[in-house]
């Protein structure tokens, strides 16, 4: 339970050489606990795909290091790792019966065919993959990537092409899945409203960095939407956008110590006021809980098996 | 190294092959057709060719019979002969094509595809590593390929003894030196491997396709350029009014004159065939006829060697092949 | 499995009331109808989570929380049961309880003396909340 699922330490990635060359991640560091749900928020280019392409061991880093389930070494926990790539790719010309067969090939050892089949559901078994929609190729990857009893699953905007119902029903899955194997996933997404309520961990990650990572709930509760009179000072606490109408200051900080309730009224911001908040201010300084901090042990892992539940 | 080694790999190597498989089957099974398809117009052109010899003997005649009544059957007869042992040539070169052809589908379709669908995403991130899923493109592919080589050039190497005289089967043809012995597999491996190399610097199918296409096009026709010179030829001299050395099945490579002083000179040097002819002749102090030429028993050291040579070069290839998988992935 | 579990919970995302507290609210609630009784497994997480795709953590957030306040307790590698009910189940929510009926005809006088739904709904609240004062929750 306390092992890091993923641990980067100043991980930079830069595509093409020198004019023109973009930089993905730009000494990305933060550490994420096994068996947890991780959301990874950012805008489109913010670097998501290229972290968990990199987690994936499909490229290697300009610099910095990543470790995955423990390893340095990605190809050593190839196997232990699912990863559901944002366009979904599978063999074009198989049909969904070969592709699912297809899993249980590559992956002989763990390949638990049972799941894979139930996660499939309905899929017409004998269509080929080029013929099928968005959705139900999503369906088929998540059920190979779950076919495959993964430690951690890298999941890149895995809802966007589902249908609501399906949308439920397979977070629904995933769910179970990490209840009952304590399966860590990371979900990226743009949308926040998608993964909020699924997931209990935080990578914020905006120009190639992780602005706020942790515990969502310890995120959320260590800011606070602020409203009061514009000559009361916000000091000692970190302001990270504020607005102001007239004698009315409204403030979105981050807090150092209590927040002076004779003066302000507080309220707590849900975490898609905060994620909005930090990208119209590109200033804002990065917010790493301890347990996000890569190169701690993860100082408080006070939670219960959740498969003993 | 432990006992265990084998197995692991074996069983890593299993799921990819059996996938690769399973992606290509109609190709591999129009490629299986197309072979048997061969062997059988091949075992066809050598009955053929059977007949056409006993049909001339039942007539009584032969090809130097001088009789008006034997003048059509003789002529019959070349003209079958004659059409069966171009059949043959086209075989061989389709023979030496071959490789070239598998090359270019193991770039394109087999590697740079699964770029250009993405599937390379999820065939590198399973259980079973990359490095198995090269060596399935590699060693799968290869198994079949080298069979049915092996089986189509040994087929046309017995069709072509049944062509007799006057289209006897001639060892250093070009379209049968390539297409028989032990060069078209070590050709096939070659291409094999440029082919897994063009796909993985490229990985984008046409170019991958094309590029390997052009390598080892260019390979098969450089060694059909440099052939004759990957064993040492038989020097041989002889009178300029003498009768011409070379034993039955030779290969004539190079001939000409040589002068007194031994430097050669091209057997064009004196073109008019007059009295002038000779004095030409003195006047360059010619004093003998020269002939190189390789005889029938050079066959196996000449195959040989181009064999090692296109050995080395697929070595090579499959080495750079890993480097670059190596660099692709993380 | 040994049976099924007892109940059902319905997650709003949209409430504004923290998931797990709604789990909290709808097990209470279920208490107090007699939908849940002493003995009843409560879901398993993974069942929870299947159903509403809410995260496990979050299920057992209100476990804890209920089991904290003595309503239910964790049996290891059986489940979560229920240990006693809330109110007077069937006091409360049967149709013929004499509080019901009570309540029933101070509705209807209020009905009858001019007061608007709204403002019987007020009042109501502001006698339960000087009632409850001081108690939890």
């Amino acid at each position: 339970m306390t092992g890091a699922a993923m641990e980067a330490r100043g991980l930079t990635m830069t595509y093409g050489r020198r004019r023109g060359a973009h930089t993905a991640l730009d000494g990305c560091s933060f550490r994420l606990p096994a068996g947890r749900v991780c959301a990874l928020v950012g805008p489109n280019g913010a670097g998501k795909s290229t972290l968990l392409n990199l987690a994936a061991g499909l490229a290697r880093p300009n610099a910095g290091s990543l470790t995955v389930l423990g390893s340095a070494d990605l190809s050593a926990v190839r196997g232990r790792i699912a990863y559901v790539p944002q366009d979904k790719p599978l063999y074009p010309q198989l049909t969904v019966a070969d592709t699912l067969w297809s899993g249980g090939e590559l992956n002989p050892v763990r390949w638990d065919a049972g799941t894979a089949d139930r996660i499939a559901g309905k899929l017409p078994r004998k269509a080929r993959v080029r013929t099928l929609s968005g959705g139900q190729r999503t369906r088929l990857a998540l059920a190979l990537a779950l076919g495959k009893r993964p430690e951690l699953m890298l999941l890149d905007e895995p809802m966007a092409d589902l249908d609501p119902l399906a949308r439920h029903e397979l977070m629904g899955v995933l769910m179970a899945e990490t209840a009952e194997h304590g399966t860590t996933i990371v979900m990226s997404s743009h949308i926040l409203t998608e993964l909020e309520g699924a997931c209990d961990f935080l990578l914020f990650v905006d120009g190639g960095r992780v602005r706020l990572g942790g515990e969502a709930e310890d995120i959320v509760s260590a800011h606070a939407l602020v409203t009061g009179r514009t000559d009361h000072g916000l000091a000692p606490h970190t302001v990270v956008e504020s607005r102001t109408t007239g004698r009315q200051l409204t403030a979105l900080v981050r807090k150092e110590g209590p927040v002076d309730e004779s003066l302000w009224a507080t309220t707590e911001p849900s975490l898609e006021e905060l994620l909005l908040a930090h990208l119209r201010s590109p200033d804002a300084p990065p917010l790493l809980t301890p347990s996000a901090s890569a190169g701690t042990a993860g100082a408080h892992e006070t939670r219960a098996a959740v498969a003993s539940a | 190294m432990s006992t265990l080694t084998p197995t692991r790999k074996v069983r890593t190597l299993r799921g990819p092959s059996r996938i690769l498989l399973r992606l290509h089957r109609r190709i591999l099974w129009a490629a299986g057709a197309a072979a048997v398809a061969a062997i059988v117009c091949m075992i066809a052109v050598a009955i053929l060719a059977d007949r056409a010899v006993a049909d001339l003997a039942g007539t009584g005649c032969t090809l130097s019979s001088l009789t008006e009544a034997c003048f059509q059957p003789a002529r019959n007869y070349t003209d079958r002969m004659l059409g069966l042992s171009r059949l043959l040539g086209y075989a061989g070169l389709a023979l030496i094509a071959l490789p070239t052809l598998v090359g270019a589908f193991v770039a394109g379709p087999m590697i740079a595809r699964e770029w250009e669908t993405g599937s390379i995403k999820f065939s590198w991130t399973q259980s079973a590593p990359p490095s198995a899923w090269l060596t399935a493109r590699l060693a799968v592919l290869a198994v079949p390929v080298v069979g049915g080589i092996v089986v189509l050039s040994a087929v046309l190497t017995w069709s072509r003894s049944r062509l007799a005289y006057p289209f006897p089967a001639l060892w250093e043809d070009g379209s049968a030196f390539g297409a028989t012995g032990t060069v078209p597999v070590a050709s096939a491996l070659l291409a094999l491997a440029l082919g897994s190399l063009a796909g993985l610097l490229l990985r984008r199918t046409v170019p991958a396709l094309a590029v390997a296409l052009l390598a080892s096009g260019l390979v098969t026709v450089v060694l059909g350029q440099v052939r004759d010179h990957l064993w040492p030829v038989v020097k041989a001299t002889y009178p300029l009014k003498g009768d011409y050395p070379l034993p039955k099945w030779a290969y004539a490579v190079e001939e000409g004159f040589l002068t007194t002083g031994g430097d050669r000179l091209p057997t064009d040097i004196c073109t008019s065939p007059t009295r002038e002819f000779e004095d030409c002749l003195a006047g360059h102090d010619v004093a003998l006829n020269y002939v190189y030429y390789h005889p029938a028993s050079h066959y196996w050291p000449l195959q040989l060697v181009e064999t090692g040579i296109l050995l080395a070069l697929a070595a090579l290839a499959v080495f750079a092949a890993f480097r670059v998988l190596r660099r692709l992935h993380g | 499995m040994a049976e099924s579990a007892a109940v059902e919970f319905r997650i709003d995302r949209r409430s504004g009331v923290a998931t797990y507290l709604q789990i909290v609210q709808q097990t209470k609630q279920a208490l107090r109808l007699g939908v849940l009784q002493p003995g009843d497994r409560l879901p398993t997480a993974r069942e929870v989570v299947e159903a509403t795709a809410i995260n496990p953590n979050t299920v057992l957030k209100a476990y804890r929380e209920l089991e904290r306040e003595g309503l239910v307790e964790a049996r290891r590698g059986l489940g979560t049961f229920v240990r006693r009910t809330l109110g007077t189940a069937a006091g409360a929510s049967a149709t013929d309880s004499p509080l019901r009926t009570e309540l029933a005809d101070w509705a209807r006088r209020a009905r009858s003396a001019g007061l608007e739904k709204d403002d019987v709904s007020a009042l109501f609240t502001a006698v339960l909340d000087s009632t409850y004062k001081g108690d939890q929750d």
